[in-house]
């Protein structure tokens, strides 16, 4: 099932989960520099982190002929590198290959998502999610990826490389399978032998064939707006029982919703009782159809059949600032597709996502008082692998800026 | 059976005889399915709802995705807007395959407007046949003009002549503008068949592309409509397959490749593995669900007016009788007063400036209603190897060739 072409850090196979620590550095070329100057700084980039990863710190190095070389634990992180739509504009002059169709700047348009609003945070930034670069660290520890991060901006700023680091981002898996709303979350992910098909690009353009796209959306999630509603308000958006996660199936005459007469699967149950609970069978009930876990596979499809629009979801929870109001919490949303089609989608269609902030009924407008809000976003090609690092084919091969 | 989008230009003889056109359609598809070894053919399907009480949408992309695959989504998008030198749409009958076409309308290469329709060619040989008069009035209100005549519709047979049946003028219909496929294979020369009044160069009456059918659709449905379990290749448990192992595994009368039949295909064979019975919704039709607007901007990034769109050829939603929208055409084009032509609208999701009608199609949801039975009985059966079908490129890399050896490449 492993992959030849796909970068690490995407956590397909079914023996192998995302490890629960995750932080996205995201850097862009200096300004004035060559092709040629930036290529090169990324391959010192990417050479200098293969070489932590076997426990090299360069702070470590040895200096004297009697030292015995210092190392650090190994393989404590994996890394991949993306390129954002800002690497493939005409006027930066780095990008010889052909921009992907879809990979397109979020800040277009009074909303990235009909349904999905920027955050307020009082400033006009909406641009922090993008850059010419996003290197996606995943690891045992946050130290282990902090030290990934902070090893490359000193590598950076060191040796004076043509690159500036702009944003970071961290984020951690839970220990209960569950999100910040409080239900279980990834439990509808795809089935393992179907999910290379929604990750890996089959081409156009050809350059990507074997490599993928990466969706980074930071959603804020407002636990005081959340937590006003009843459990019976959470559960008809999204979809679950909170605290079984068995779908919901219908609702009764008091509006109480009902869930699949299934039970958490163990390893007693049928595979169609364990169909029903992962895969959500469509109920035929427009109330339950309008729920989350509905709206995002209103196909009921395979990855392999491209209208079912299937994306494969690695997302990190994150908690922001704390302060007397309240906690900022959400999700560092991250999806791999086979096309950024899938995802914009999903984002987009009415009864999908394009109508409804979450889940439930769908609105003729957004709501004043969203739950769930983007704070940064950004859509990145992730190239196959190739040496000596993804996507070094992609620059320019020239030595001035046009 | 209603009219496909509840329309109510039938007279009773006219809905009669489309009643009658869809039992010979599905006994057609339910004989071929037989012919084929499809097992139990047309078991699970029913016409008549009746109990089938679970009502569930099919819905895709209207833009041709297995042209976009075999040639990459630039060259297909070309490919698909491809006419002839009078205007006649060879792209889109040869490729426009998921149950939507459109016809382009541009001064010099400006984009005016887009028109789209999913109406079936069966039901226009039947209003041919017995409103000769309303056909006139639809042809009319299409291409614009009153110039229409009964001859660019019925060819030489003057359809008020006294005593001619409704199948002499339905036939006369489908010899004048619908393609006649017994003879050529190429697209731009089956496409000289078409009377210009439906190939694009005046108008855009009916679907014309081979498998944009009421026959073709029944093929799909009855063939998908098989029992089909497949072992897991990495949990080694069964599981329902997807389109393209269905297809693969039980023979479906369907093409890999698109956003449609593979869809159709995956759902339906899991119907029919879960015991129910599947009758098509009512209407029977490919309706446009939706368009998804918000995806386009003017030219300063302001959204598009809602007036900018028309949709017809159906009827609006009545959620109080549970009646869902029912439309079969799509027109975009600018109010005669706006300050920017349809072809000045730039598609959000790309940057780019809208240039072909596929670029429209890509935001246009279709659907395909199905009511079925309600609960399980899952069939008896053991699951097999799941083995995937490949979809196949040569025809649309024959168009493509053609497309540039006609100039029209570059």
């Amino acid at each position: 099932m492993s992959s030849e072409t796909l970068q690490p850090g995407i956590y397909f196979e079914r023996s192998v989960p995302p490890p629960p620590a995750w932080l996205a550095l995201l850097l862009n070329a200096s300004r004035g520099a060559t092709p040629r100057q930036v290529s090169e700084a990324v391959g010192e980039v990417v050479a200098m982190l293969t070489g932590l990863q076997e426990g090299q710190l360069r702070e470590l190095s040895v200096t004297r002929a009697d030292e015995a070389p210092a190392s650090i634990p190994l393989h404590t992180f994996d890394f991949l590198l993306g390129f954002g739509t800002s690497f493939f504009s005409p006027g930066r002059g780095l990008a010889a290959a052909e921009k992907p169709s879809h990979l397109v700047s979020l800040r277009r348009g009074r909303s990235a998502f009909p349904a999905l609003p920027w955050s307020d945070h009082g400033s006009d930034d909406t641009d922090r999610g993008e850059a010419d670069f996003f290197l996606q660290f995943t690891g045992a520890t946050q130290h282990a990826v902090s030290r990934a991060a902070v090893e490359v901006v000193s590598l950076v700023n060191e040796q004076t490389l043509p690159l500036e680091p702009v944003w970071s981002f961290d984020g951690f898996q839970r220990d209960d399978g569950r999100s910040w709303v409080g239900f279980h979350d990834g439990v509808s992910n795809l089935e393992p032998s179907q999910r290379r098909a929604a990750i890996e690009c089959r081409g156009d353009p050809d350059w990507n064939r074997g490599g993928t796209y990466l969706a980074f959306l930071r959603i804020d999630i407002s636990l005081n707006r959340w937590r006003t509603l009843t459990r019976r308000e959470q559960e008809l958006i999204i979809g679950r029982n909170k605290l079984t996660g068995v779908p919901l199936e219908s609702i009764d005459e008091d509006g109480t919703p009902l869930t699949m007469p299934i039970s958490p699967p163990t390893d007693a149950s049928s595979w169609y009782e364990r169909d029903a609970y992962f895969n959500i069978a469509d109920s035929g009930n427009p109330r339950i159809e309008a729920t989350h876990v509905n709206r995002v596979n209103q196909n009921r499809a395979s990855p392999s059949t491209p209208s079912a629009h299937r994306i494969f979801r690695q997302g990190y929870e994150f908690l922001g600032r704390v302060s007397p109001t309240g906690a900022d919490v959400g999700l560092n949303f991250i999806s791999f597709q086979s096309d950024l089609r899938h995802l914009q989608q999903v984002l987009g269609l009415p009864g999908w996502l394009g109508d409804a902030n979450f889940g439930g009924d769908s609105h003729a407008g957004q709501s004043a008082d969203p739950v769930f809000s983007l704070a940064a976003g950004g859509f990145y090609a992730v190239p196959p692998k190739e040496s000596p690092f993804p996507g070094a084919r992609l620059f320019l091969a020239q030595t001035t800026m046009s | 059976m209603n009219p496909p989008g509840n329309l109510e230009e039938l007279g009773q003889p006219g809905r009669e005889a489309w009643e009658a056109r869809i039992r010979t359609a599905l006994d057609a598809a339910i004989a071929e399915g037989t012919d084929m070894g499809v097992v139990r053919a047309g078991e699970h399907l029913r016409l008549d709802p009746g109990r089938l009480l679970d009502r569930r949408s099919l819905d895709w992309p209207a833009l041709p995705q297995h042209a976009v695959e075999c040639l990459g989504r630039n060259n297909a998008l070309r490919l698909l807007d491809w006419t002839g030198d009078a205007g006649q749409a060879i792209g889109r009958l040869a490729h426009q395959d998921e149950y939507l076409e459109w016809r382009v309308v541009r001064a010099g290469d400006e984009i005016q407007r887009i028109e789209m329709t999913t109406e079936l060619p069966e039901y226009w040989e039947v209003l041919a046949g017995y409103e000769p008069r309303q056909l006139l009035a639809l042809a009319r209100k299409f291409a614009r003009t009153a110039e229409v005549t009964f001859e660019d519709l019925y060819g030489s047979l003057d359809p008020l002549t006294p005593g001619l049946s409704a199948d002499e003028l339905s036939a006369a219909f489908a010899a004048t503008c619908l393609p006649k496929r017994e003879s050529v294979d190429r697209p731009e020369d089956l496409i000289d068949a078409v009377g210009s009044i439906n190939d694009g160069v005046r108008g855009l009456l009916c679907m014309i592309h081979r498998d944009n059918n009421l026959v073709s659709l029944f093929r799909l449905m009855v063939s998908s409509l098989q029992p089909h379990l497949v072992v897991d290749s990495v949990t080694l448990r069964p599981r329902f397959p997807s389109g393209t192992e269905a297809i693969g595994g039980i023979g479906a009368i369907a093409t890999p490749g698109r956003n449609s039949d593979p869809l159709v295909v995956e759902r339906l064979s899991r119907f029919a593995t879960e015991g129910r019975s599947v009758a098509p919704g009512d209407p029977l039709g490919v309706y446009i669900r939706s368009l998804q607007l918000h995806a386009l901007a003017m030219p300063d990034d302001s959204d598009v007016p809602l007036e900018w769109l028309h949709l017809s050829r159906g009827n609006e939603a009545d959620e109080e009788r549970g009646v869902p929208a029912s439309f079969q055409r799509l027109t975009l084009e600018a109010p005669k007063d706006a300050p920017a032509q349809v072809g000045d609208l730039v598609v959000r999701r790309t940057g780019e400036p809208l240039r072909y009608g596929g670029q429209l199609a890509e935001l246009v949801q279709l659907t395909l209603r199905v009511q079925t039975s309600e609960g399980v009985t899952l069939a008896p059966m053991t699951p097999v190897t799941a083995t995937e079908s490949e979809s196949q490129c040569g025809e649309h890399r024959a168009t493509w060739d053609a497309f540039v050896s006609a100039g029209m490449g570059s």
